[in-house]
């Protein structure tokens, strides 16, 4: 269960750095800083799928045999109740998200450098898969915090 | 392509509300991948892929693509926060 949990948190947390970068490269926009995003946002897009599958893999094994009635029955039940319903349905914007990316870097890579409109395209939708990624970084903290929580209350 | 990314976030939006109101709905989608959510998964994948390859020609005016782009934030934002709200308005209501 750990490493498929390390393995989700892992690669999602690779994809959030990934497309940080992307927007970090979009700022200053150049064609070599342009280059170096679609390359971002290509590991963007591959780490994020990645974490779809092992995420979705462990939600619907381990989590659901053996974290979801604990955390259920614990002093959280609104970590799952309510963080994890969520973080499982809105986490599948993520990957549509990154796909657009890298197709906005790919598609109009020359006219990012050209048309504001191309850049500030680009530019929101990096902003916004960065912010969806670190939401989904905390509330994966939330669901381990109501895990831990309920494993606590039972031993303590 | 980002029409359609904009169609797959209010069709996941649905489809979760869906899911958790009608029970036939739930069954449908479980019997469809074996789990709701994978279920949900694979129609959002294909729903983009479908939609992308029928609005591929369409145009690529770099104002259009603002627009449509500032119209996907928005409905990430908008469709994140009523998921959010529907689950702490049935957590708070049990």
């Amino acid at each position: 269960m750990h490493i498929l949990v390390g393995l989700h948190a892992g690669l999602g947390e690779i994809g959030a750095l990934a497309a940080l970068w992307v927007l970090v490269e979009l700022l200053n926009a150049s064609e070599a800083s342009l280059r170096r995003a679609r390359i971002a946002a290509l590991v963007a897009v591959i780490f994020f799928i990645g974490s779809w599958f092992a995420g979705g893999y462990n939600y619907l094994t381990d989590y659901a045999t053996a974290v979801k009635p604990l955390i259920k029955s614990g002093p959280l039940p609104w970590a799952h109740l309510v963080i994890t319903e969520t973080k499982e349905h809105v986490f599948l914007f993520l990957p549509f998200l990154s796909i657009i990316q890298l197709a906005l870097l790919t598609r109009f890579n020359k006219e990012i450098l050209v048309d504001q409109n191309f850049r500030k395209a680009a530019t929101y939708i990096a902003i916004l898969a960065v912010l969806l990624a670190l939401a989904m970084v905390g509330m994966g903290v939330l669901i381990s915090s109501g895990f831990r929580a309920a494993l606590e209350a039972l031993i303590l | 392509m980002v029409v359609s990314a904009t169609v797959v976030v209010w069709l996941i939006v649905v489809m979760t509300i869906l899911t958790e109101i009608s029970a036939s709905f739930k069954e449908f989608l479980t019997q469809l991948a074996g789990h709701h959510w994978t279920a949900k998964s694979l129609i959002s994948v294909f729903v983009f892929m479908l939609l992308s390859l029928i609005l591929k020609n369409s145009l690529e005016d770099s104002g259009a693509i603002l627009k449509s782009v500032t119209t996907l934030f928005v409905s990430v934002v908008l469709g994140g926060l009523i998921i959010f709200s529907y689950f702490i308005w049935g957590f708070l209501a049990e």
